[in-house]
C-alpha cells in the first residue's frame, strides 16, 4: 500500500514480520498429512447467540478427531434485516463478509471470491420475499483456522462458513427455505439443501488426488461428510430449542 | 389422520410440515378438501416424492407449528400470525363448530412457525420477522421537521418488536464513546438519532397528523424533534421512508421534554397540549391519549 | 407528583421504554436503588478470561505451525468477548558508527522517561456489523491504548531487544544454534559473535472486539494486559554464513556503507517470556457519575426516605444501552492493588464530579485491580 494509513496505530516501517524456521517444527509431522486430508471424521462444538449485538450469531469449532490440530473457529454474526437505502427493493439483498481476526493469512482477492460463493448460496437459500425494502449481513469472523503444516485450508473454512451461516440465520429467526449445510471431500465441497436432492454450491480447486474422479462422485463423497453435519446441526438447534422451553 | 391435529415436534427449517393439501372426512356425498396455507415462518415448496413432484410446506424457521384455521373469508392478519394462548383456544372451539356443521366441504387452515423463545417473552426482539407494515403501530423518534412533514426514525413496533442493533452508544451520542459511529463526522450533532443509518425511517405529512382539520396542520405545533411518537403505518412507502399517520386519538406524542428537549418531562393535558410539572410551562403537541 | 387519574401515562414493556426513553428508564432503575443491569450501584461485573491456546508459544496450543501469535487473550464480561492477539516483528536499528566498539550505551534518560520504554502497538476492532474505515471510537481506543502502555512503562525497553544467536553447521551436517547470552560459562565463543548491529523487537497487538455493550477501553486494557503477561518471544539468530560474510566488510572499515540484510530467524521450539515490568502492571475500571433527577423518581412509601437520597450516585463498570446513553460524567482509572496510579480521566459533563466520588472510585479501582491480578 502506498498511502500511509493514519487510521490505524501501524508501528515502525521498516519493521519485518518474525520469520520461523521451518525446518525445525515444534512436533515433527510426517505421515499425519495424509490422515488431515480424510474428511468426515470431525466433531463440531456450537454455540448460538453469543453476539450480542446481532440479530443472530454462532460459534463454530470444527476438529479433527484423528488430528487436533486441524482446528476451524468461527464466528458468524448476521446483521439485519437492516433498512436499505435507495430505490424501492421488494426483497433483501444479502452481503458476506469475511474477516480473519487473529491472523491476516489469506489473500484478499480470495476473500472476495469465498463471499462472492457464500452470498450466491445463500440467496438461493434465504426467504428474500419476506423482508422487503431490507438488508442483510451477514459477518465472517475467522479466530482460528489451522491445518497442520499449510498456512489455511480454505476448504475447511468455506464448509464451516456454510454451517456457520446457517446456524447463525436460524439463531437470528431468519426464514431460510432449509438447513443448508455443506461437505467436503479433498479439496471440493458441495453444499446441498432438501436433504442433498439439491445442490446450491458447488466450490472445486486444483487438486491432484481427486482429479481422476468424476464429478458425481465427489458429490456423493461430499453429501456424506453433508449429511453428517446437517445431523449435528440438527440435533444441536432441537436440543437447544428444548432447553429453552 | 389430519395433518393439522398431529402433535409436532419441534421443528428446524427445512423440515416438511404438511402437503398443501389433503383430503379430509369423507361423508356420504360430500368429500372434504383440507388446505394448508403457509404463514410465517412457513414456505412452500416443490418436493419430489416417489417420482411425481409435490408442493408441502416446510418450515423455515426453528420453532413450533401452529396451525390457525381461516374463520372468514379473510386477508390474515398480523392477529392470526401470532401465536398466542387466545388463537388455541379459538382452534379449539373451532374445530368443534366443524364437526356439528358440515356443510362446507373446504377448510383452510394458516400453518406458522413460531419461535418458542419468543413466544414466552412480553416483547418479541424478533424485529427480523415483524418489519413494520401497513396498520402496525410504531414508536418513533422525531429526528427532523419542515412545514410539510416530520421525519421519524422507528424505534420499536409497539410491545411487540425490537430491531437489534449496536446499540446507543455506538453512534456516538454517548459521552463514554465519542463519535463512535463512522458517519458521526457527516452528520450534525444537532441532530436527534439513536443508530446513524440503522434504524428504518419514516414520514409524517402535514395531512396525516390528525384526523380532522387537516389544512391548518402546523407541524411546528404538533411534533418537535426528539418527541416520541406512536404511529401508524400507512403504507411502505418508497424506498427509505415509510409513511405513517398520527391521526387516530390514540396515536401522537407519547413522550416529550420541554424546551426542545432541555426541560423535563412533559404530561399531556389535553389532545394539543403538554405541560412540564415542574415549571407549569405549556407546549402545544399533537397528543395520543395516554390510556 | 403530577400523576394523578387522567394523565396517568400509558405503559410500555420495559424494554421498549428502554429504547424509547433510556434516561427515563435509567432513572427509574436508579430511584429504586438498582441499575438496568440489577447490579448494585458499586457492583462489578466478573471477568471470565483464558488464553484461547492461540499462542504458538504455549504449550497447548491448538496449532503451533503456521503461526506467529505470540501472546493471547479472550476476555468475556457479561457478553462482551475481548479477543487480543500479540503478534510480534523485527527492527534493526540504527546505531551510529562511532558507539560500534563500546557496547550499547542504555543510558537512562531523566527527561524523556517515555524513551526507557517499549512500546506495543495496538489495533482496536469492535464488530458492529458494519465494513468500511475504522470508526472514531476504535481510532481513540488504539491511540489511548498505545500512549497508556508507552507511558505506564509495562514494557521495559530491554525487554524488547533481541538476543541473536548463531547458528552454525559442522562437518556432519548437524546445525546447533549458540546464543551469546547461553555461551558465557565457557566463554570462547561470544567474542566472535559481537554484532555491529541491533535489533529489537516489535509487538502488535490485535484487539477483536464482539457484543459492544459498554464503553471498551478497560475491557481492551485488561485483555491486553493479560495477553502481554502470557506473551512469549522467540529465540532467534542467524546463520553462521551470514555473519561470516559480515566480518570482512567491517574490518575494513566500511561497515556504515555496505549494510547487507541479516535475515533473523526465529527458533520455533525456543521461546522466552516477556520479561514485564511486573510493579508497573495495572488494571482498568470505569465509574459513571450520574444525577439523580427528582422529577422521575417512583414514589416512595415512607417519606424519611427523601431525604437521604443523595443528588448524584457513583455507578462502577459501565454496562448496557441505558446507561451509555443517559451518562454524561465518567471516570476510568487504571491502576494496581496498592494504588501506583497509572491512568486517570474524568470527564465531566453535566454531572459534577466529586471530591469524595474521584476518592471513592480509586478505592474500588484498587480493589478491583487486585482481583484482577490474581486471575493472571
Amino acid at each position: 500500500m502506498n498511502i500511509t494509513d493514519r487510521r490505524r496505530i501501524l508501528g515502525p516501517a521498516n519493521a519485518k514480520p518474525l520469520v520461523f524456521d521451518k525446518s525445525m517444527g515444534p512436533a515433527q509431522r510426517g505421515e499425519s498429512e495424509e490422515v488431515s486430508s480424510e474428511t468426515g471424521n470431525d466433531a463440531m462444538y456450537i454455540e448460538n447467540g453469543i453476539v450480542g449485538n446481532s440479530n443472530g450469531s454462532s460459534y463454530l469449532e470444527v476438529k479433527s478427531r484423528i488430528n487436533d490440530k486441524n482446528c476451524t473457529l468461527l464466528l458468524t454474526s448476521v446483521y439485519g434485516p437492516r433498512p436499505s437505502r435507495g430505490a424501492f427493493n421488494a426483497k433483501a439483498t444479502l452481503s458476506v463478509q469475511f474477516r480473519e481476526v487473529t491472523l491476516e493469512k489469506i489473500p484478499a482477492g480470495q476473500l472476495r471470491e469465498v463471499c462472492t460463493f457464500l452470498t450466491n448460496i445463500f440467496n438461493a437459500v434465504v426467504n428474500l420475499e419476506r423482508y422487503p425494502k431490507s438488508g442483510i449481513d451477514i459477518f465472517l469472523s475467522l479466530i482460528h483456522s489451522s491445518s497442520g503444516p499449510q498456512d489455511y485450508e480454505l476448504e475447511s473454512i468455506i464448509t464451516t462458513c456454510v454451517n456457520g451461516i446457517t446456524l447463525a440465520f436460524v439463531d437470528a429467526g431468519i426464514e431460510i427455505l432449509d438447513t443448508v449445510s455443506a461437505g467436503m471431500y479433498k479439496k471440493n465441497i458441495t453444499a446441498f439443501m432438501k436433504n442433498g436432492t439439491e445442490v446450491v454450491g458447488f466450490w472445486k480447486d486444483d487438486d491432484d488426488n481427486s482429479a481422476s474422479e468424476g464429478i458425481m462422485d465427489i458429490v456423493e463423497k461430499c453429501k456424506e461428510h453433508y449429511l453428517q453435519n446437517r445431523k449435528t446441526m440438527i440435533e444441536y438447534m432441537i436440543r437447544s430449542s428444548k432447553s429453552s422451553n | 389422520m389430519a395433518f393439522h391435529t398431529k402433535s409436532y415436534e419441534t421443528l428446524y427449517p427445512g423440515q416438511l410440515i404438511c402437503p398443501t393439501f389433503e383430503l379430509g372426512e369423507k361423508k356420504e356425498e360430500t368429500q372434504e378438501i383440507i388446505r394448508y396455507v403457509a404463514g410465517n415462518g412457513v414456505a412452500e415448496e416443490d418436493y419430489e416424492v416417489k417420482g411425481h413432484t409435490m408442493r408441502a410446506l416446510t418450515a423455515t424457521v426453528l420453532g413450533d407449528v401452529s396451525f390457525v384455521e381461516e374463520q372468514a373469508k379473510q386477508i390474515p392478519t398480523e392477529a392470526e400470525h401470532t401465536k398466542d394462548e387466545k388463537e388455541k383456544d379459538l382452534l379449539k372451539e373451532e374445530k368443534k363448530e366443524e364437526i356439528t356443521a358440515d356443510s362446507n366441504p373446504e377448510r383452510t387452515f394458516f400453518v406458522t412457525v413460531t419461535d418458542a423463545k419468543a413466544a414466552k417473552k412480553d416483547v418479541n426482539e424478533d424485529f427480523a420477522n415483524n418489519l413494520p407494515r401497513e396498520g402496525s403501530v410504531v414508536l418513533a423518534r422525531i429526528t427532523r421537521i419542515s412545514s410539510q412533514r416530520a421525519n421519524v426514525e422507528i424505534l420499536a413496533l409497539e410491545n411487540k418488536a425490537l430491531p437489534v442493533d449496536s446499540g446507543v452508544g455506538s453512534n456516538g451520542s454517548g459521552v463514554t464513546a465519542p463519535g463512535g459511529g463512522s458517519a458521526a463526522a457527516t452528520l450534525s450533532i444537532s441532530q436527534a438519532s439513536s443508530d446513524l443509518g440503522e434504524t428504518f425511517r419514516g414520514i409524517i405529512s402535514a395531512r396525516d397528523v390528525r384526523a380532522t382539520d387537516r389544512d391548518r396542520v402546523k407541524i411546528m405545533e404538533s411534533f418537535r424533534p426528539g418527541d416520541i411518537v406512536r404511529a401508524q403505518v400507512i403504507s411502505l412507502g418508497d424506498g427509505s421512508n415509510y409513511h405513517l399517520s398520527t391521526a387516530r386519538n390514540d396515536l401522537g406524542v407519547v413522550f416529550a421534554r420541554a424546551f426542545n428537549g432541555a426541560g423535563g418531562l412533559m404530561y399531556a393535558i389535553d389532545w394539543q397540549t403538554m405541560v412540564a410539572p415542574n415549571t407549569g410551562f405549556m407546549e402545544p403537541r399533537k397528543c395520543a391519549k395516554p390510556f | 407528583m403530577a400523576e394523578s387519574v387522567e394523565i396517568r401515562p400509558m405503559t410500555f414493556h420495559r424494554e421498549v421504554l428502554a429504547r424509547i426513553a433510556p434516561d427515563l428508564y435509567m432513572q427509574r432503575h436508579l430511584s429504586l436503588g438498582l441499575r438496568p443491569s440489577l447490579r448494585a450501584f458499586e457492583e462489578f461485573r466478573n471477568v471470565e478470561i483464558s488464553d484461547g491456546r492461540l499462542s504458538c508459544a504455549s504449550e497447548d496450543s491448538i496449532n503451533r505451525e503456521g503461526n506467529n501469535i505470540l501472546g493471547s487473550n479472550v476476555l468475556k464480561c457479561g457478553k462482551t468477548m475481548v479477543i487480543t492477539s500479540i503478534t510480534g516483528g523485527v527492527v534493526e536499528e540504527n546505531i551510529p558508527v562511532k558507539s560500534e566498539e563500546n557496547e550499547i550505551v542504555e543510558s537512562y534518560n531523566e527527561t524523556d522517561r517515555a524513551a526507557n520504554f517499549g512500546q506495543v502497538y495496538p489495533v482496536v476492532e469492535v464488530e458492529r456489523g458494519r465494513v468500511g474505515a475504522p470508526t472514531d471510537e476504535e481510532m481513540t481506543l488504539s491511540q489511548r491504548i498505545y500512549n497508556c502502555i508507552l507511558h505506564s512503562g509495562l514494557v521495559p525497553k530491554t525487554a524488547l531487544d533481541v538476543a541473536v544467536g548463531v547458528r552454525s553447521t559442522d562437518a556432519e551436517g548437524k546445525t546447533t544454534i549458540t546464543y551469546s547470552d547461553e555461551q558465557e560459562a565457557d566463554g570462547a565463543l561470544p567474542t566472535t559473535f559481537k554484532f555491529r548491529r541491533k535489533w529489537t523487537y516489535t509487538l502488535y497487538a490485535k484487539i477483536q472486539v464482539f457484543s459492544r455493550d459498554g464503553p471498551l477501553f478497560e475491557l481492551c486494557w485488561n485483555s491486553l494486559l493479560y495477553a502481554l503477561a502470557n506473551t512469549k518471544i522467540p529465540r532467534a539468530f542467524v546463520d553462521e554464513r551470514t555473519t561470516d560474510l559480515k566480518i570482512p566488510i567491517s574490518m575494513r572499515g566500511r561497515s556504515a556503507a555496505i549494510r547487507e540484510t541479516f535475515d533473523i530467524i526465529c527458533d520455533p521450539t525456543s521461546f522466552l517470556p516477556l520479561r514485564l515490568n511486573t510493579s508497573n502492571k495495572a488494571f482498568a475500571s470505569n465509574f459513571a457519575v450520574i444525577d439523580l433527577d427528582p422529577e422521575v423518581q417512583l414514589p416512595k412509601d415512607d417519606d424519611d426516605m427523601q431525604d437521604s437520597m443523595p443528588s448524584s450516585v457513583l455507578l462502577a463498570d459501565i454496562q448496557g444501552e441505558a446507561e451509555e446513553a443517559s451518562v454524561t460524567s465518567t471516570i476510568s482509572v487504571v491502576t494496581d492493588g496498592v494504588g501506583n496510579l497509572k491512568h486517570f480521566k474524568a470527564v465531566g459533563g453535566s454531572s459534577k464530579i466529586t471530591m469524595d466520588m474521584m476518592r471513592n472510585s480509586i478505592k474500588l479501582a484498587k480493589l478491583r485491580a487486585s482481583d484482577l491480578d490474581r486471575k493472571c
